[in-house]
């Protein structure tokens, strides 16, 4: 780095490189270290509020994290609620979105990547998928409401909520499995064919297990997307107070971010102290969400070679 | 999709090695190959004996991929090509087949080893899998990684990863992947350029070895190579067939001026 001065100078050159010079070389360096120093200030800024925020909620959820919060119904009395209908709805929200978005997601994206012909046609699809991925999700809560809700006749079920959320979260899941069907090299496809396999031959057998780890990291944080979403589900229908587990996707519904939403809006103090256990509980499930993901990633990684 | 019928049986071998009196087995008369509208092979005839390597030569960008790939329609997985002309296989039109049935009876192994990210086993048992094959498992895997001379080195570690081979070893793994599905034709689209000097020589004992048994195409930038290992050789230019001779006679003798420049190393 430091070999500036045992350099032979070169006549012809050195009058034309003005920042060659190492007087202009430590005005470049500086430069180099005001901008180092801005992006440290802009990671730490991030990590210091979000710590922060993170140590707020658990100072206020602290006191009533308690057991029951998990296996009692809400109550209009602070000291007796508890999340048990919201994590049930939340958990069956999830599957019944999983079970919409994932297949839907994927086959789509095998579509588009491996059986559409390239052209306009595809280009459009494509940008219009990643269109809908940047659409605020309360606008999939009104397509769900005038949609599943009212023309399809399903209420504000479960199955409304989770069809919407599944709207949501489905341009994710064909993105990111279109960028990991497009990770796998030319040649595997080749070597597939060659063989004389048929096209679906060579997706089943080896482009969605390469695919897989991929396809598997976008659907999960598709889903971490979905759990936290409160918009689209108040716009469904969603209930705040259920006092009963569900029987049939055809029931009501509750969900954590709505039992939150519902606490934070009750007047009396206590509520915002539930309201900070739930956003704990949310969290926690959503870092479980995550664990998850990255353990089935490492398996399917594993598996692929 | 209809499917012109490929003739099911192999027809019984003839004892002799290469009867040069006798039609061809793999022909190919007139081929055009399009992509979109530039012509990558124009008006090419040329004849491939049974039980025997013809080596393509040409520089890069001469058509002699494009060439190889059309005889297993493998060039039809770029969208936008088009061919003209006939490609037959005992007598029939592989053009007017259907590109899987061409694929199980026209092998091919690629530029850099590919093998599949499966077992070693998986990887030669795959293909007669998915083509139905009912006969011995076991016994067709030893015997295309014994022609492809790999089984020696691998035979006590079938269940292991293909991708932890040596580069040599996974190049014959694709020929031992390619002989499983017992094709009549075996396409190689530079086997060893992405293989070291050692490694390259296994191969080409293999390509020797297969050439007495099956009709071998293969396309390499390698002119010794082209001289040890085939009998026949044709010489592209810009998508046209220069010059097809003997390889003897076509290294030796050249009837064509562009073939003398190239074989001589003046240009490509």
């Amino acid at each position: 780095m430091s070999t500036a001065a045992s350099l032979p100078p070169d006549a012809r050159a050195d009058g034309l490189f003005a920042a060659a010079t190492p007087e202009a070389l430590a005005r470049r360096r500086r430069r180099g270290s005001v901008l180092h120093a801005t992006a440290i200030a802009a990671t730490a800024l991030g990590l210091v509020v979000l710590g922060l925020l993170l140590v707020q909620v658990a100072v206020e959820a602290a006191p009533w994290l308690r057991p029951h919060l998990l296996t009692e119904y809400t109550s209009r009395i602070p000291s007796r609620a508890g999340l048990l209908a919201a994590i049930v709805g939340t958990f069956w929200l999830m599957v019944l979105t999983a079970a919409f978005a994932v297949p839907v997601g994927v086959g789509a994206a095998i579509y588009l990547e491996e059986y559409a012909r390239p052209g306009p046609f595809v280009r459009f699809v494509g940008l219009n998928i990643a269109n809908l991925a940047g659409v605020p999700s309360v606008i999939y809560g009104v397509l769900g409401l005038a949609l599943f809700v009212r023309t399809l006749g399903f209420g504000a079920s479960f199955l409304s909520g989770g069809l919407t959320l599944g709207l949501l979260v489905l341009p994710v899941i064909v993105i990111a499995t279109q960028e990991a069907l497009r990770a796998i090299p030319r040649g595997l496809r080749e070597a597939s064919y060659a063989v004389g396999a048929t096209r679906w031959q060579t997706v089943r057998s080896h482009l969605l297990p390469q695919a897989a780890p991929g396809a598997l990291t976008g659907v999960i944080l598709a889903l971490s997307r979905a759990i936290g979403d409160t918009a689209p589900l108040l716009v469904v229908g969603a209930a705040t107070f259920i006092a009963f587990l569900p029987a049939t996707p055809l029931d009501a519904f509750s969900a954590l971010p709505i039992q939150i939403f519902n606490w934070t809006a009750r007047p009396q103090a206590d509520f915002r102290g539930l309201a900070a256990a739930g956003i704990v509980i949310l969290l926690a499930v959503l870092l479980v969400m995550n664990g998850l993901a990255i353990w089935l990633r490492s398996r399917a990684e594993t598996r692929k070679s | 999709m209809t499917t012109a019928p490929l003739t099911a049986e192999r027809p019984v071998p003839t004892p002799v090695l290469t009867d040069p009196t006798s039609p061809p087995r793999l022909a190919i008369d007139r081929l055009d190959v399009w992509y979109g509208e530039s012509r990558a092979v124009q008006n090419a005839t040329l004849g491939f004996a049974d039980r025997s390597a013809t080596a393509l030569i040409g520089p890069s960008g001469s058509g002699k991929s494009t060439l190889l790939r059309a005889i297993n329609r493998m060039h039809e997985i770029t969208p936008g090509t088009r061919t003209t002309g006939s490609i037959t296989l005992d007598g029939v039109n592989l053009l007017d087949a259907d590109p899987v049935l061409v694929r199980r009876r026209v092998g091919m192994v690629f530029q850099a080893p590919n093998p599949f990210p499966k077992s070693i086993r998986d990887n030669v048992a795959w293909g007669a899998r998915i083509n139905g094959y009912t006969g011995d498992m076991d016994g067709l895997v030893e015997r295309a990684l014994r022609q492809a001379a790999l089984w020696d080195e691998v035979k006590d570690r079938l269940g292991s990863r293909a991708m932890g081979l040596s580069g040599g070893q996974q190049q014959r793994l694709c020929i031992a992947r390619a002989l499983a599905i017992e094709p009549d034709v075996i396409l190689m689209d530079e086997p060893t350029s992405a293989l070291d000097p050692k490694s390259t020589a296994q191969v080409e004992e293999t390509v020797k070895e297969l050439a007495e048994r099956y009709t071998v195409v293969i396309v390499t930038h390698n002119l010794g190579q082209a001289q040890r290992v085939s009998q026949q050789t044709a010489f592209l230019l810009n998508g046209s067939l220069v010059e097809v001779a003997p390889t003897q006679e076509l290294f030796e003798n050249p009837r064509e001026v562009p073939t003398r420049d190239y074989v001589q190393g003046r240009f490509g």
